[in-house]
Formats: C-alpha cells, sequence, structure tokens
C-alpha cells in the first residue's frame, strides 16, 4: 500500500461525491501524491509577498 | 533510394532558388519514402498527397518563372496533428475530434507565406500529454536508431522527431509544454528548438497548458531551424501571449564567432544523468571550449522546484482545458492520458496559484545565472531511449520512473520561459543517440543558435543517419 500522506492532508478538503467511476482508481491516486508531494515542496520557498507569473511576456 | 529527402531546409530552398531542383522532383521523392517506410515508422496521421503535388507544381511554375515565393519556397514541411489546417480534422492524436479546422493556424499561414508546402500532419501522444510519445489509436511512432526493438520516439511530438529522423520530411513542426520538442529530438538524433514563451504564435494551436506551451521546429540541422524561426517569429494579434520583441536574422547571425562566449555547464543536471551521457555532455564541452568559448560550472539553487511548479501549472491548466471534452468523451480518451488528467480534481487553486508564484522566483534564479554566462549547457535528458514497454529506467546505480526521467532537465525552462535548443551530441554503445541542450536568456535564440551551429560545424553527430525499415 502506497502512504498517501500528502493527499490524506487534502482528503478533507476534496468535494464529496467526486464520482471517479474507473478501475484505476489506485494508480490515479498514486500518481495524485507524487505530484502533491512535488507541490508541497514549494512551500520550502520564500513566497512570502511573491506575486504569480503567468510568463505572459507580450509586452517587450 | 534518391538523396532528395535528406536534403535540409536551406540546402533545399537554395537548391530551388537556383534551379538545380524542382519542387516537383522534391515532392515525388519525399512521398515515395515515406509510402515505402512509413507503414513501419507510422510518423504521419495524414499524408496531402495529391494537395501537396499540386503546390509543388505551382511552385515549380513560380520558380521557372523566375519569382520566389518567400524563404522556404517550394520546401515540404509537416505539422504535427494540433496544428490547424484548413479543410484537415486537427485529431491532437485522439479519435473522437474529427471536424475540419476552418483556417489555417498562424504557425500554418507564415509557413505557406514563406512558400513552404504542407505535406501532412504528424503522429503524436494523445492530446500532446506524455513524454514517451505512444498513441494506442494510430500506432506508436517506431524510433529509427533501433529497427529490431520497439523504443521510445519521445514525446509528445513523436511523430515529428521520427519522420525527421528517418529522412521522411525536412522539418517537422512540434509544440512544447514539459519537453515536447526536445524529448523526441534527443531520443531521435534531430535539432529541437523551443524558442522564448511568446516568441512564436500559438494561436490555432490545440493547447496542453496555456502558460507553457511552445511551439517550435524539429531539424537535422541548426541552420534549418534557425530559418524556420526566421519565418515564424513575430507578434500575433491572435495570441494573448505573443511578444512584440524585434525579430533578428538568425540565419544571417548563425556564422558570428563564438570565441570569448561564456557557456554555464549546469552542474546539478550533469550530476543526475546516466554516466554515458555525462561523459558525453563533458565531451561536448571540451568542443565549445575549443572553439574559444569559456566554459564555467555554475549551479540553479531553484532548479529542483521545477518540478513542483511545472506540475502543478500543467495539471491544473490541462485539467481546466480537458474538463468539459472528458465529460462527454471520458471512455474515448487513452486511459494513461485520462488518468493524469483526473489528477487535476485533486489540485486546489491555491495549489495552481503556489506553481505561478514559485515560477518567479524560479524565473528569476534563471535570469540572475545568465547575468553571468550566455547560456547554459546541460544534458537533455539523463538517458538515451529506453523500451517502448519500460516503466522505470535505471540511471547509473539508481531507478526513475521514465515518465519523470524524460522530463528532469527539459521542464524548467518550459516554466521559466526561456529559449532552449536540443542538439545531438553523440551515441550510446547500442547507437542509441544522446542530445546536449542550450539555454539562452529570453528572447535570445541567436545565441543559442550560434552555438548549436558551431558545434555542429565541428561534430559530424548531426549528419548520422538510422538504417531503413522497409
Amino acid at each position: 500500500m502506497v502512504p498517501f500522506e500528502h493527499l490524506e492532508r487534502r482528503a478533507a478538503d476534496l468535494l464529496v461525491g467526486v464520482a471517479l467511476t474507473t478501475p484505476d482508481m489506485q494508480a490515479i491516486l498514486a500518481q495524485t501524491e507524487r505530484v502533491l508531494a512535488a507541490i508541497d515542496q514549494l512551500d520550502q520557498l520564500p513566497l512570502d509577498g511573491v506575486e504569480p507569473d503567468f510568463l505572459n511576456r507580450s509586452q517587450p | 533510394m534518391s538523396e532528395l529527402p535528406w536534403m535540409g531546409v536551406v540546402e533545399l530552398a537554395r537548391a530551388i532558388a537556383a534551379k538545380k531542383v524542382s519542387p516537383v522532383e522534391v515532392m515525388r521523392a519525399q512521398l515515395a519514402r515515406i509510402e515505402k517506410l512509413d507503414g513501419r515508422f507510422k510518423s504521419y496521421i495524414s499524408v496531402f498527397g495529391e494537395q501537396a503535388l499540386e503546390t509543388a507544381r505551382h511552385a515549380e511554375k513560380a520558380a521557372t518563372a523566375g519569382q520566389r515565393l518567400g524563404a522556404l519556397h517550394g520546401v515540404p514541411v509537416a505539422v504535427k496533428d494540433l496544428y490547424d489546417v484548413q479543410g484537415t480534422p486537427t485529431t491532437a492524436g485522439s479519435r473522437f475530434l474529427k471536424t475540419p479546422a476552418q483556417r489555417d493556424c498562424t504557425a500554418v499561414a507564415r509557413l505557406r507565406a514563406a512558400g513552404a508546402i504542407i505535406l501532412g500532419k504528424l503522429n503524436m501522444h494523445e492530446f500532446a500529454f506524455g513524454p514517451e510519445g505512444i498513441n494506442e489509436h494510430f500506432g506508436t511512432p517506431w524510433n529509427p536508431w533501433d529497427t529490431s526493438t520497439h523504443r521510445m520516439p519521445g514525446g509528445s511530438s513523436s511523430g515529428s522527431g521520427v519522420a525527421v529522423a528517418a529522412g521522411l520530411i525536412p522539418m517537422g513542426m512540434g509544440s512544447d509544454t514539459g519537453g515536447s520538442i526536445r524529448i523526441p529530438s534527443a531520443l531521435c538524433n534531430t535539432v529541437g528548438l523551443k524558442p522564448t514563451y511568446g516568441r512564436v504564435s500559438r494561436a490555432g494551436i490545440w493547447p496542453l497548458a496555456w502558460s507553457l506551451d511552445h511551439a517550435g521546429p524539429l531539424t537535422r540541422s541548426v541552420e534549418d531551424a534557425a530559418a524556420v524561426l526566421g519565418v515564424l517569429a513575430g507578434h500575433d494579434p491572435a495570441d494573448p501571449s505573443s511578444s512584440g520583441h524585434a525579430v533578428p536574422d538568425y540565419l544571417g547571425q548563425l556564422a558570428a564567432p563564438v570565441r570569448g562566449l561564456r557557456v554555464g555547464l549546469l552542474t546539478e543536471y550533469v550530476a543526475e544523468a546516466d554516466p554515458v551521457v555525462q561523459t558525453t555532455v563533458r565531451a561536448a564541452a571540451q568542443v565549445l571550449d575549443g572553439l574559444g568559448c569559456t566554459v564555467e560550472e555554475v549551479k540553479l539553487p531553484l532548479a529542483r522546484h521545477g518540478a513542483g511548479a511545472s506540475f502543478s501549472i500543467l495539471i491544473s491548466e490541462a485539467g481546466a482545458f480537458h474538463d468539459p471534452l472528458m465529460r462527454k468523451h471520458g471512455t474515448e480518451y487513452s486511459p494513461d492520458v485520462f488518468r493524469r488528467l483526473l489528477v487535476a480534481r485533486f489540485l486546489s487553486a491555491g495549489d495552481y496559484l503556489k506553481g505561478q508564484r514559485a515560477r518567479r522566483l524560479i524565473r528569476e534564479d534563471v535570469d540572475k545565472v545568465l547575468g553571468r554566462v550566455d547560456c547554459l549547457l546541460t544534458p537533455t535528458l539523463p538517458i538515451a531511449a529506453p523500451p517502448l514497454t519500460a516503466t522505470e529506467v535505471d540511471i547509473g546505480d539508481r531507478k526513475e520512473s521514465a515518465r519523470f526521467a524524460l522530463t528532469m532537465f527539459t521542464r524548467l525552462f518550459n516554466v521559466t520561459g526561456h529559449p532552449a535548443l536540443a542538439v545531438p551530441c553523440g551515441f550510446t554503445g547500442e547507437g542509441l543517440p544522446l542530445s546536449l541542450q542550450l539555454v539562452g536568456r529570453a528572447f535570445e535564440e541567436a545565441t543559442i543558435l550560434r552555438l548549436g551551429h558551431a558545434f555542429q560545424q565541428a561534430t559530424e553527430w548531426h549528419r548520422h543517419r538510422p538504417t531503413d525499415m522497409g
């Protein structure tokens, strides 16, 4: 069983009734866990006061 | 077989302008080669044989009359099947998108305006969402560097990489959201250019993730990539991310000396690659040093956060775009793509914005290093082409997920938007190609193209041809 540490933290936030009617649930959860772990690592960055950068370079 | 299909974009354009070869002769030779070999390679989704020949006849007539239609007069080109080409369906590698496009996308319109002839549309990972380049609907393209084992062609622009490497087209357009131009280039021994974000219009190209998507060419030489970028670059009001930066003469600047350019060898990425890749990229650094460049080792402290930022942005944007389609056509998606898109339902708006905020810091980190050196040098990939069925790969003495490994060194520069060029730089003992990546300052494609061209003038790696497979 893959540990779902990061996923469990978010479980309470998930919309009730998300209907993922697929036999691949275990694979989806494992993939999600890896993605969330990488995203959670971003908390190590000094993000205070940093605004999003959507990379819109339309103005020279 | 004819040597014409092996001529490059610039070489063909010059030969046609000088009336040494005719566009019809070139097109017939290219179509004959596709007819003979692509049943095995599976690089095309559709080939516009008659239509392309008819356009070639017009190009020939104009050439005979001394008219020049543009920089790519009479040159056959192909596009990944997520570029809109008027009157043909843009399948995006899926089985359910069948409506013909009402108009050409901006990139195709610019290629046509320069005299290029659109020969067909190239295979790809479904919806451009996968670095392996597999496609269960149209068949997975065969990597031409191994005739016995089906190896990953690299994705998502798998058809573009295979067609260019196998002499089935001199230039194939690709798209790159986490490495999808550079990965097939590296695995198939072609040049792949991901320009700066905003440099080439995305209008009319099926999106994967709006703020990470880039359009660019796969070719057999850096010179050809420069010629194609010169045609494609420039502001397009139809694309809100398109830049108004002036477009330099990329081809004209190619031969400028590289002596004195400062190249930063990115040590974190080199150290994470397989030993054969490390040796090969260090040897390439020696070649650049021999050309008079100053090569120094550099570090990017925030590079390790590229994965988190890339995942949060890519999956959130792709999930948002596909949500309505998934509700209607869910069972028609490939399971691997559908599964990855479902991950988006577990991400919050805060996760997405965390990625976009991290992006600012990571971009500034790259900009800071690029303030000291003119470009970065990294391996394009940590490995050579794995077998198609591999889910894990060995990198030195450690194991890594194949999918994760393929984007390890490419996805960072989709997050930051810097231009990146994949260039062939060697082969493994098994004869599989290896590739280096040059990364430049924003809108300074001319510098990395100049360096890549100088490297190709000093080496022969890009001239190797795979064995034909009938």
